[in-house]
Parts: C-alpha cells; sequence; structure tokens
C-alpha cells in the first residue's frame, strides 16, 4: 500500500513539471506581455523599457527556470497587471471554486447515483429511458448556454450569478471559504443567501457529471446484477433491497468511485464557462480575465493550481480505489 | 461522511443568531455602480484601464479638474495659477487645510512628492510600479519645487498648451505619500487620497467598496457607501440593474436601448461623447498615395447606412477626425457626399477595378465601435458596389497582433478609433496624424509638412483662441488631403434605476458620483 502510494506520488511530480513547462510556453507563445504590462497608448521606449524591468528580452528557458524557482519555494510572482500576489489572488479565489465544484459534485453524484440505480432495476422502462434519454442531454448541452437558460429562466425569481448579494458586508476572512466561515461567524443569513446564489450555477455545472455518472452507474450496476453472486444472494432468500444495496452497489461501486472522483477534476475545469456566465469569483474566471489581460503569470499560477488539484484529486481516487477493493493495491 | 455534511448544512442553517447587514447603514445608503471587468489597481500612476480610472476619480484629487460638463479646467486642490510669459514656469496656489484620508496633511511637499514619483525614472518612491503608463505624458516636466507650504512651481522642458488639462487628468491625482511609504509595492490596492470616497475594501473580481469622506472640500457625498461592483457579461448586468440589485450600469449594449427604455424603472443616460471610430487608409501604398483615391473611398460608404445597420442608430457622422464636443472641431467642412458611381469611377481609374485589397476589421468591440463584424459587412458590401474587392482581416486584438500589423503597414484600410485622454484637441490631431506619429498612432502614416506645422504651433500656442483658429486650418488640411475617413462618434450611455438622482455623464466619460444617490 505504502509502495503504492508512493508511486503515485512520485508520479504526480514529472507530470506538473510538464503542465508548468507546457502552460509556460504557451503563455510565451502569443502576445507580447511587455506591450500588455505597459498599455496600448504607451510609446515605443517605454515598452522597451518594460521588457527590460521584467526581463522577457531573456531566454525563455531562463525565465522559465526563475519562475519555477520561486514556485517551488510557494512565490508565484506578482500580477503583472494588478500587482497583487498571484498567491493570495489564488487563495482568494480557489475557494469559491472548490464550494461550486464540491456543491454540483454532491448534486451530480447523490442524483446519478440514485437514477443510474433505479434505471439498471427497470431496465428498458420507461423510467430507464427517461433517465438515458436525460443523461444524454445532459452531455450534449453546453454549458454556457444551459447557464443562459437557467438565467433567463429564473433571473429575479432567484437570486443568480455573484457570490453575494453586492451590498452585503460579509467577508470570508477566515477560511476564504463562505459557508464555513458564516457558518463559524454564526451567520446563517449569509449562508442562506450565499446557497441561494450557489444553486443556478451549481445545477449548470452538475449537468454533465450527473449524466455521466448515471450512465456509468446503470451500466456497472447491470453488470454486477447479472453476475452469479447477485444470483446466489436472492437464490438464499435476501431481500431485493438488501441485494441491491449490500452486495451489488459495493460491488459496482468501484468504477462508479473512480468516475466521481475524475468527474470532480473535471468540474474545476469546467468551471471556467459556468464562471463566466454567473460572474461566480472562482478559479475559472480567474484564469479568463487573466487571459484576456494578458497577466501571464497570473495566468500560469491558477493553471498550475488547477492541474496540481486535478492531479491530487486523482492521487485520492486511486487510494480510495485501492481500498474499495484491495485487490488493486497489491497487484 | 454524508451524515457530517448534512449536519454542518443544518447547523449553518440553524445557526440563527446572525445580524442581518450592517447596522451603521440604512438600504438607501449605499449606491451600487455595476461594470464589466474589475480595476488593475487604484494607484492613479500606474494605471491606464478605464474601470480603475473610474473608481480613482471617486478617491482622489488633481490640482486642477475638468468642469462638470465639459474639458474646461477648474480650480480643485489648488486654488488660482500663474504661467510665465514664455509658458515654461506655472505656479500654482494650493488650497488649505485639506487632509488626506489617512490624517496626513495635503501640502506642497506631497505634490512634489507625487510628480516625482510621476516623471523621475527610478525616483526611490516608486516601489517596483514600474513605468506609469502615462508617464509620457508629463516628461515635459523638467523640475518641481515647493514655493513655501502652500504653492508649487513647475517648470517645463518647453512651453505645451496641454499641460494644464493633463494636469486634471488620472496620472496626476495626489496620492498620500506616507501611504505610499506604508504600503510600498501594494500601494496599488491601498489607495489613499483627499477625494470625496475612502477606500475600504476590495474583493478581487467581485466589488471594490468605498465610503463617503464627511470632511470632504467640496461638500460631503450623497451616498454614504459606494460600491464598484463586477457583473462581466452586459446582458446580465442589465437583468440585474432590472432586478434592482444594482443602481447604475455602464457598459450598455446600443441593442438594449428598446428594452431600457420601455422599463418604467429604469433610466437611461445618453450625452455625446468623445470618441470616433475612422477607416486608416494607408498612404505608402500605392494608389492610396493620392488624395482623389482615398476620397473616393470616402465617397464609396454610406455612413447614414452605417451608423444604421452597424452601430444601432446611435452617433453621428462628420468629417474631421475628431468628435464635435471637442473645442476647435470645424463645422464648416462639407461632409463627403455618397457617390457610388463617382467613386467607381475614380477607383477604376487608378487601376483598383476588381482588385483585392486588405480590410482590417478588429475581431472584439471597442469603446468606440461596438459591433466592429457589423461595420465590416456593411464596409465590404460598399467597396464591393465600388468595383473593389476587401478582403476582411481580423487578427487578434488581445496581445496586440492587430494594431501590431498595422503598424507594420499591412493594411490597405483598417478600421480603428480612439477615446479622447484629455479632451483636448491635440489628443486627437497631434497623436493620430502628426508625421511624428508613424508607424505608432498614425495608422494612416501621412505625411504632410504643412498639416504638422499647424498643429506643432497648436501646441505652443498660449491663447485658446490661437489654437483653435490652428486646429480649424488643420482640419481644412485634412479634408483636401482625407488621409483618414472618419465614420463614427458614438454617445456615451449609461443605464440607472429610475430613482438615481444626482448622476450625469461627462462628455469625457468621466465617472463622478460624489453627489450621486438613491431618492425616494
Amino acid at each position: 500500500m505504502r509502495a503504492h502510494l508512493l508511486r503515485r506520488i512520485a508520479l504526480a511530480v514529472p507530470t506538473l513539471l510538464g503542465v508548468s513547462l507546457l502552460v509556460f510556453l504557451m503563455a510565451h507563445a502569443g502576445g507580447d506581455p511587455a506591450r500588455a504590462i505597459a498599455g496600448e497608448k504607451a510609446p515605443r521606449e517605454v515598452i522597451e523599457r518594460v521588457r527590460r524591468e521584467y526581463g522577457f528580452d531573456r531566454p525563455l528557458l531562463m525565465q522559465y527556470g526563475s519562475y519555477l524557482r520561486g514556485v517551488v519555494k510557494g512565490d508565484f510572482g506578482r500580477s503583472y497587471q494588478t500587482g497583487r500576489r498571484v498567491s493570495e489572488d489564488l487563495s482568494r479565489h480557489f475557494p469559491a471554486t472548490v464550494e461550486l465544484a464540491t456543491t454540483a459534485l454532491l448534486i451530480a453524484a447523490v442524483i446519478g447515483v440514485l437514477a443510474g440505480i433505479l434505471s439498471a432495476l427497470r431496465p428498458r422502462s420507461l423510467l430507464d429511458a427517461s433517465v438515458m434519454t436525460g443523461s444524454l442531454l445532459g452531455v450534449s448541452v453546453p454549458v454556457f448556454f444551459l447557464g443562459m437558460l437557467l438565467l433567463v429562466l429564473f433571473q429575479g425569481r432567484l437570486p443568480g450569478g455573484g457570490q453575494l448579494g453586492f451590498a452585503s458586508d460579509f467577508t470570508p476572512d477566515r477560511t476564504g471559504f463562505v459557508l464555513v466561515d458564516a457558518f463559524l461567524a454564526r451567520r446563517s443569513d449569509v449562508a442562506g443567501e450565499y446557497i441561494a446564489h450557489l444553486i443556478l450555477p451549481a445545477l449548470a455545472l452538475a449537468t454533465i457529471p450527473l449524466a455521466v455518472i448515471a450512465r456509468l452507474t446503470r451500466a456497472a450496476m447491470l453488470e454486477v446484477l447479472s453476475s452469479d453472486f447477485v444470483r446466489t444472494a436472492r437464490a438464499k432468500g435476501l431481500s431485493t433491497g438488501a441485494v441491491v444495496m449490500k452486495h451489488a452497489l459495493r460491488n459496482a461501486l468501484v468504477p462508479i468511485v473512480t468516475t466521481v472522483g475524475l468527474q470532480y477534476g473535471t468540474l474545476l475545469a469546467g468551471a471556467v464557462l459556468t464562471e463566466t456566465v454567473f460572474s461566480w469569483p472562482g478559479i475559472g474566471r480567474y484564469v479568463v480575465e487573466s487571459i484576456s489581460r494578458q497577466d501571464f503569470i497570473a495566468m500560469q499560477g491558477a493553471i498550475l493550481l488547477i492541474a496540481a488539484t486535478f492531479v491530487l484529486v486523482n492521487l485520492v481516487v486511486d487510494l480510495l480505489y485501492g481500498w474499495l477493493d484491495p485487490r488493486i493495491s497489491r497487484g | 461522511m454524508k451524515r457530517a455534511i448534512c449536519g454542518a448544512v443544518l447547523a449553518v442553517l440553524a445557526a440563527g443568531c446572525g445580524k442581518p447587514g450592517d447596522p451603521g447603514l440604512k438600504g438607501g445608503d449605499t449606491l451600487i455602480y455595476a461594470r464589466g471587468a474589475d480595476s488593475k489597481k487604484l494607484d492613479p500612476q500606474a494605471i491606464e484601464d478605464g474601470e480603475s480610472v473610474n473608481v480613482v476619480t471617486q478617491v482622489f484629487d488633481t490640482l486642477v479638474a475638468f468642469e462638470a460638463k465639459g474639458t474646461k479646467v477648474e480650480p480643485a486642490l489648488a486654488l488660482s495659477w500663474t504661467a510665465s510669459p514664455d509658458g515654461r514656469v506655472w505656479e500654482f496656489k494650493l488650497r488649505q487645510g485639506v487632509r488626506f484620508h489617512d490624517g496626513s496633511p495635503f501640502d506642497a511637499a506631497a505634490v512634489v512628492a507625487n510628480f516625482t514619483r510621476l516623471v523621475q525614472a527610478g525616483a526611490a518612491n516608486r516601489y517596483g510600479m514600474g513605468e506609469p503608463p502615462y508617464g509620457f505624458l508629463y516628461t515635459i516636466i523638467e523640475k518641481v519645487e515647493a514655493k513655501g507650504a502652500d504653492a508649487v512651481a513647475f517648470t517645463l522642458t518647453a512651453a505645451n498648451a496641454t499641460f494644464l488639462t493633463n494636469l486634471a487628468m488620472f496620472p496626476a491625482c495626489i496620492s498620500s505619500p506616507a501611504a505610499i511609504e506604508k504600503w510600498k509595492q501594494d500601494y496599488g490596492q491601498h489607495p489613499v487620497g483627499t477625494g470625496p470616497f475612502k477606500f475600504v475594501s476590495w474583493e478581487p473580481n467581485q466589488k471594490i467598496v468605498l465610503e463617503a469622506n464627511p470632511e470632504y472640500w467640496g461638500g460631503a457625498p450623497k451616498s454614504k457607501r459606494l460600491i464598484f461592483a463586477v457583473i462581466a457579461d452586459n446582458a446580465v448586468r442589465l437583468q440585474r440593474l432590472k432586478a434592482g440589485e444594482i443602481h447604475i450600469m455602464d457598459g450598455v449594449s446600443p441593442s438594449d436601448l428598446g428594452n431600457i427604455r420601455s422599463d418604467g424603472n429604469l433610466k437611461l443616460l445618453q450625452a455625446p461623447g468623445m470618441n470616433f471610430s475612422y477607416l486608416a487608409i494607408n498612404n505608402d501604398k500605392p494608389p492610396f498615395d493620392r488624395p482623389e483615391v482615398r476620397q473616393a473611398i470616402a465617397r464609396a460608404i454610406d455612413k447614414q447606412e452605417l451608423i444604421k445597420l452597424a452601430y444601432s442608430g446611435v452617433g453621428q457622422t462628420g468629417p474631421n477626425p475628431l468628435p464635435p464636443t471637442i473645442w476647435g472641431y470645424n463645422e464648416s467642412i462639407a461632409e463627403y457626399t455618397y457617390d457610388p458611381e463617382g467613386a467607381k469611377k475614380v477607383l477604376a481609374e487608378a487601376g483598383l477595378a476588381g482588385k483585392e485589397i486588405a480590410l482590417y476589421v478588429m475581431p472584439n468591440p471597442r469603446g468606440y465601435v461596438p459591433d466592429p463584424a457589423n461595420v465590416g459587412a456593411v464596409l465590404k458590401q460598399r467597396l464591393e458596389a465600388a468595383g473593389l474587392k476587401p478582403r476582411i482581416m481580423s487578427p487578434a486584438w488581445e496581445g496586440g497582433v492587430y494594431l501590431k500589423e498595422l503598424k507594420e503597414g499591412k493594411h490597405d484600410i483598417a478600421l480603428i478609433g480612439w477615446m479622447t485622454d484629455n479632451g483636448d484637441p491635440d489628443n486627437f490631431l497631434f497623436t493620430l496624424l502628426h508625421s511624428s506619429g508613424i508607424p505608432e498612432q498614425n495608422h494612416a502614416r501621412y505625411r504632410s509638412k504643412e498639416y504638422d506645422t499647424l498643429v506643432e504651433q497648436a501646441q505652443i500656442a498660449p491663447d485658446p483662441a490661437k489654437r483653435a483658429e490652428l486646429y480649424r486650418k488643420a482640419q481644412e488640411v485634412l479634408r483636401r488631403d482625407t488621409p483618414v475617413v472618419p465614420l463614427a462618434y458614438l454617445p456615451n450611455l449609461a443605464a440607472t434605476r429610475a430613482n438615481v438622482a444626482g448622476y450625469e455623464l461627462h462628455p469625457m466619460g468621466l465617472v463622478r458620483l460624489k453627489d450621486a444617490h438613491l431618492g425616494p
């Protein structure tokens, strides 16, 4: 088990290095950061001076090297555009994304697994057909379209978009997670308002993973339900509930947990679109803002953080996997 | 696990002793202004984007300020001023008894510290600010010195008529030197000025909160608290204005005008602006080096149709490359008449019949052209009718590719525009068309000794009437040479809740919220 863990962690390092190099090169491939910093109306001499001041005239690999040295020490540099520390920005924006993605995942996992099980119990029934059609729609509808649709339908009826009402005086200054901080500060009004704001974007974000999870749960359950040990369990006279929950589900859980885990990573990345549509102040919007401002150092930090989270989530999934099915870690 | 999560959610919902809202404020005390993007920094010297400028305007003062509805300057932190006969030495008498929001006094030393920071390369109090993006406007300041506690003197390298107007611009805002020393590299997140509002807090990409400065020398603001909120999407912002969650929004899409006018809870603000969009014809590329060919391009375009189809019917047209709101605009110059047949003939004679030309159209909206794709489509059709074969080129605006290709002169004709910095005609006529602007802002690559001399003289003439006369002459030269074809001057637009009072649009696009408040 420990060797398995160490091997997985060791593999994460080159992955992250690769991501950081790729993002760095992509960021420097297009555009001219010196012009973006100096501004559209700046004369050429000023742009040249900025280029020297920021070291953009040095070879790319050297620039990458000094960036990496900083990152290792936890210093992601200062944003070219705002002058704020990127690490400070990330710690402000990341919690909002985590709260959004986690809520979306909860919605997707609970409804998805339930729908999948129900479908599998009555294959080819009307219920099954509607779950499968619904999930096909869920996978196919682009998030930005669905988000807009939700906004048009519910705007004004539900508070939508934005983290909290703008006039709110509450700042999440303990952990950065609004729900947690509201709980710590015993501010139920804030928590309630926050949840109300969270619902629409979380729903929009949840559709794709929900659909994927439902379809996969159905397939896994169908397979398990037709296996010999389930027939044996039934033959022993166990109730359907016991068969499904104790025997079948436990065995179908391995692929389901994997999918749910992997979906979490996808949710963090997919949040880019949802956050833009709903003005959600998370890491996804931060990435979009940084790109449109040519703020490469901010963009690099944010993408690196998303990648690291993705790798971490995968690692946790792998470990869970081993726990659910001991054969894997031994193998 | 699941039980633990449910428990936590319930506990949050049950934590019933929270006190809602801020105890000291009533609902009507807070005014919420929403825009499409966040500010970058709030250090007046380190910024250039409108979203930063709009917040800075509330927190800071300048020595002189633009008048409420125009571009003339009037006293602000300076009460009066005199210029030496040669126009090189300017002395300002300062307002006394003013304090910065941190309690430190505003005096001559503060003014000197601010301008040293602005113009002196490597000044000690820059603290990593880098090069001020608008510093180039102030490089004519040779030195600035205190004359006692309440007077300062500026010495310029040469007389320059735009010096005073540039002092009213945002880079010349006066910061608390003590606050700059305190926050150093982080001053951009902790601005301290003398303005009507004090900075309170900033949640990036979310909101900036300001509170009224009751001690303000110009009288206390009408709203106790002012919030600059970020709502990226124009349509969503309008939705939230309709829902009453915000009170003022900028970035109104011209296509939403009808929707706003028909909503009784909303009010549309519209005022002539100081921007324009135009076609920069590449004067270096034959046969566009000949004025009659360029004039034919102007005559091939139906500007009224263009305004209707591509500018949602808002905006004006005219023959001059500066908007009519700027003083010195020459009213007596005739607009080009739409004459497709005549234009076609001239263009054919110039060998352009059926010839492919590169028509540059930016891919995304700019303040002066809300729908460039449509402008491109209308232009293409009209130029085709005149016998040309325009090929639309739309390299990315972000990353500066579009401007880079213009600077390299790759265009035959390019759609481009300008928004005023300081409300001075110099900012259009010199910046965009003086030969020294090639290849930077002079995208038409227009070179004329006669024109250059006129706008150079206007730049140093001390008498405004004389300057206006020189600019009017310069516009006549432009009408004759037609290096560019002006397309449209757009109004400034904003929408507010119907009960917002005390807010008017400024022609320069300045956002001043001191008197804005929610009425009954």
